[in-house]
């Protein structure tokens, strides 16, 4: 950041009363809510808002002349201009509404007429769509967001989506699909004008989360609820994955955490037909309704084998 | 939402006492249940607005409505451009061209005139 002086347009013995004369112009002229179509106003704002923080204060604008503090001061955590939620307001809450503080009272100069009168804004609006409006060109390019489910991100899948536009694309996701990854659909865009080429449509694919499955790198994990008695003597158990159910074998004495990794079970790899893993963690759930007898018989099987279960692992004794 | 108390508390500058006389002025409309006023997003960056205005920048109580109603008609306007130029994206291409060339000829600019 630059030096706070500098920012604010004062020189380094400016008064208290200079300082804050120079940041309420600055701000009147930076703050993001009086500028709500510009996206420099904001950084602009912060920089003349950050600077006053150190110089403003004269505290702290002793210490920092004497370089006790340097110019970034404290970092302030991120804020959230009205203009937010002003515009995106579907209600406009505070919309055409009259104070009595002695407010306008709303009439003759307002209303949707006026809305052509705002010549820059109207550009503006134009410009941030990134448009290429000419009278001939090369179509303009697309860009959709298309949520995919979790299992049609890892297997593949052809789908045919109907666009905001009206038309259908049939897109192919290939499998293995990662979160992010943007499909490029060659000549799937905008129509070129005066003979020219159409745009591509770009298809940035969202990944649903599943509720069984968790996806890291190329390996699935999931959970895998075992009873007690599967655990103490060993059990072959249905266990679902990507490409559906198998049988599991969980070893006798398996442990919560226990895990079974399921070779080639995972996500494929771009093409080589190679695959990750499936890693199932085990989670022993105790009997759904314990009776007297087990508590019973628990209770002694305890009394003669005791139990550490709290004592670190791999401690002493 | 949040209450009135966590909202002083995170605006540093502001007090009851002022706040509560922005809610009179109406310039503020929070909600109120059981327990006092609630503010939502929408309510809270307004207030920080408030502050801005006429902590940081020196704007007097008697002036505010008239700067916020300005703000909030500004609003209202970019709100409806923003759904017309929504609905101009959505046209085909020869009526989006039309559209956009007759708009900048009215504003007085050339037809390719792309500032």
């Amino acid at each position: 950041m630059a030096d706070p002086y500098k920012t604010l347009g004062v020189s380094k013995d400016a008064s208290q009363d200079e300082i804050r004369k120079a940041y309420r112009k600055l701000a009147k002229d930076t703050h993001p809510d009086l500028n709500p179509g510009d996206t420099e106003a904001e950084r602009r704002f912060k920089e003349v808002s950050a600077a006053n923080d150190i110089v403003g204060d004269p505290e702290k604008r002793k210490r920092f002349d004497a370089g006790e503090i340097d110019e970034t001061g404290a970092e302030k955590p991120e804020r959230r201009y009205y203009r937010e939620y002003a515009e995106a307001d579907p209600n406009m809450r505070y919309g055409g509404r009259t104070y009595s503080g002695g407010g306008y009272s709303g009439g003759a100069y307002s209303g949707a007429g006026d809305a052509f009168d705002a010549e820059d804004l109207f550009a503006d609006l134009f410009r941030n769509r990134g448009r290429s409006e000419g009278f001939r060109g090369p179509g303009r390019d697309v860009h959709y967001t298309l949520p995919v489910d979790f299992l049609d991100a890892v297997n593949g899948a052809r789908k045919t989506v109907a666009m905001p536009d009206g038309k259908t694309l049939d897109i192919e996701i290939p499998a293995g699909f990662r979160e992010g990854q943007i499909l490029r659909l060659k000549g799937q865009g905008r129509p070129g004008q005066g003979g020219e080429p159409a745009g591509d449509a770009y298809v940035e694919v969202h990944i649903l989360p599943h509720p069984d499955f968790r996806r890291e790198g190329n390996d699935i994990q999931s959970a895998l609820p075992i009873t007690l008695g599967e655990a103490l003597n060993g059990a072959s158990v249905r266990a679902d994955t990507v490409d559906g159910a198998v049988n599991v074998k969980v070893p006798k004495g398996a442990k919560t955490k226990t895990t079974l990794r399921l070779r080639g079970k995972g996500v494929p790899y771009d093409k080589s037909g190679a695959r990750g893993d499936h890693l199932i963690e085990l989670v022993i759930v105790p009997p759904e309704n314990p009776d007297d007898e087990l508590a019973a018989f628990m209770a002694d099987w305890e009394q003669k084998h005791p139990q550490h279960p709290r004592q670190r692992r791999g401690g002493q004794s | 939402m949040i209450t009135e108390r966590e909202l002083i508390a995170r605006l540093a500058r502001l007090g009851a006492e002022t706040l509560h006389q922005w809610i009179e002025m109406g310039l503020v409309t929070p909600h109120r249940d059981a327990g006092g006023y609630v503010f939502d997003d929408l309510d809270e960056a307004r207030v920080a607005l408030v502050c801005d205005l006429h902590y940081g920048m020196g704007c007097e109580a008697e002036s505010l409505p008239v700067i916020l109603r300005l703000i909030d008609q500004l609003h209202q306007t970019r709100h409806s451009l923003r759904a017309i130029s929504a609905a101009v994206a959505e046209q085909p291409d020869e009526i989006r061209v039309a559209i956009t060339t007759r708009t900048r000829i009215v504003l007085g600019r050339t037809p390719d005139d792309r500032r």
